[in-house]
């Protein structure tokens, strides 16, 4: 709480995608490569342009693992902590409902609060407040976030199988519904 | 012009009970619409065998969807789920070749999300663009920013490196939800454009009302029709069922009798 809330400049209110770059250069909280993790790219593979019915799939060309270092220390980081910590709350299969606990709940809470906390969210907030596109009250826009990130939806075909915060970060395993979306 | 008389008679005759014929065979038809339309199995035995390859390739062919944090690809990796196939080089003449030290990263590889799982299902992932090196708080605050500012897809000048930013919403009564939300490399080294248009703000999404003062609790449980919008909802909701069309038939049939 130390480091004051980055004020939007006129072109972060103007141009959304300046304000995007600004907020990415405010993460003073990102890792290092070659110092906190390090990769190994290894080979180049072939992309086919989606998945049919008698089309070569995906060929595996690297035969050691993409990390090849991890610093043990960035889990000592508190919201690199804590997101590890919501990765086991969800079932990847989307034909299967997910089943809400307070564990979770307490878990998602502690994320969120701590990215509350982070100077690209407080940039973020105060943009969006600026703008009228979401609350200005603190407590609200983190009832707004967990809302958005974390309440349950419809995928595939079975209830409350997914939700934002799951499907972007966690990934899912399901029937493919054909839109096109990654 | 007798003979030409007669030749068209017996045409007509022949017309006549082929007409009867086709259109018993075409009102026959329709009773056993029903079958064919209830009755999975019986209806694949009267299609071609395509239909039968269709459900084999529905079942062996569950994709993975999402994914696109470098720390959950550390995560399963380091638990021996994730298998990394390779990375994707970037497309474009003057495009910059892939490093280890890129911030930005497409690679493809399999999934097991549950080795341990009694019908073991793996998935390949054969594009996952995703940041790498990020802090799980600049992620969430960028996507978020394009959520709440309601644009689904935007850009992101990251290093130099144009990225599009793919934010989509699940549209819900109870506030909108993100359902899905990614980078893009844009393929790079077309370098004609001069300076990229300003992004346009969005006009928001639907936010959830606040209950009592406990800030926006998430309805669990229920009914909530969301699907990813776009998707091109192919619903069978509007077709008429079989009964309708055949007491349509029905009532036809005895008005033309009366």
């Amino acid at each position: 709480m130390a480091v004051p809330t980055p004020t939007p400049s006129a072109a972060d209110l103007a141009d959304l995608s300046h304000a995007a770059s600004t907020l990415f250069s405010l993460d003073d909280n990102h890792a290092v490569p070659g110092v906190d993790y390090s990769l190994d790219l290894q080979n180049p593979v072939q992309t086919f342009g989606g998945s049919g019915n008698g089309r070569r799939g995906p060929v595996d060309r690297s035969g050691s693992r993409l990390f090849r270092t991890a610093a043990p220390s960035l889990w000592h980081r508190r919201s690199y902590k804590l997101f590890y910590d919501l990765l086991d709350n969800y079932t990847a299969d989307t034909s299967v409902a997910e089943r809400r606990t307070q564990k979770k709940e307490a878990e998602e809470r502690a994320f969120l609060e701590e990215v509350m906390r982070s100077r690209p969210m407080r940039f973020a907030h105060s943009l969006l407040a600026a703008k009228g596109l979401a609350p200005a009250a603190a407590a609200e826009f983190a009832g707004a976030l967990h809302h958005a990130w974390f309440s349950t939806y419809t995928r595939g075909d079975t209830r409350d199988s997914s939700c934002g915060f799951e499907h972007v970060f966690c990934g899912e395993i399901g029937d493919p519904d054909g839109d096109g979306k990654r | 012009m007798a003979r030409s008389g007669t030749r068209t008679e017996t045409g007509r005759g022949e017309r006549g009970v082929l007409f009867l014929l086709l259109s018993f065979l075409f009102f026959s038809s329709f009773f056993l619409l029903p079958f064919f339309l209830t009755k999975p199995r019986i209806h694949a035995l009267f299609l071609s065998s395509q239909n039968n390859n269709d459900n084999d390739a529905k079942n062996n062919n569950r994709q993975c969807a999402g994914l696109h944090s470098w720390i959950r690809v550390l995560e399963q990796e380091g638990k021996g789920n994730l298998n990394y196939y390779g990375f994707v080089p970037r497309r474009g003449r003057n495009a910059a070749p892939v490093a280890p030290d890129d911030k930005v990263l497409t690679i493809q590889f399999s999934w097991d999300p549950n080795p341990s799982a009694d019908p073991n299902i793996v998935v390949t992932k054969e594009l996952s663009t995703m940041l790498v090196g990020s802090s799980p708080e600049v992620e969430v605050a960028l996507y978020s920013l394009f959520f709440f500012a309601g644009v689904e897809e935007g850009s992101l000048c990251l290093n130099g490196n144009d990225l599009r930013v793919r934010v989509y919403k699940i549209r819900s009564k109870y506030g909108d939800k993100i359902g899905a939300a990614f980078v893009e490399s844009v393929s790079g080294g077309d370098g004609g454009g001069g300076k990229p248009r300003p992004q346009q703000w969005g006009s928001g999404v639907t936010r959830p009302q606040p209950i009592g003062g406990g800030g926006g609790r998430p309805q669990g449980g229920r009914p909530q029709g969301g699907r990813p919008q776009g998707g091109g909802g192919g619903g069978g909701g509007e077709m008429p069922s079989c009964g309708s069309i055949i007491v349509v038939l029905l009532k036809e049939l005895f008005k033309l009798l009366k």
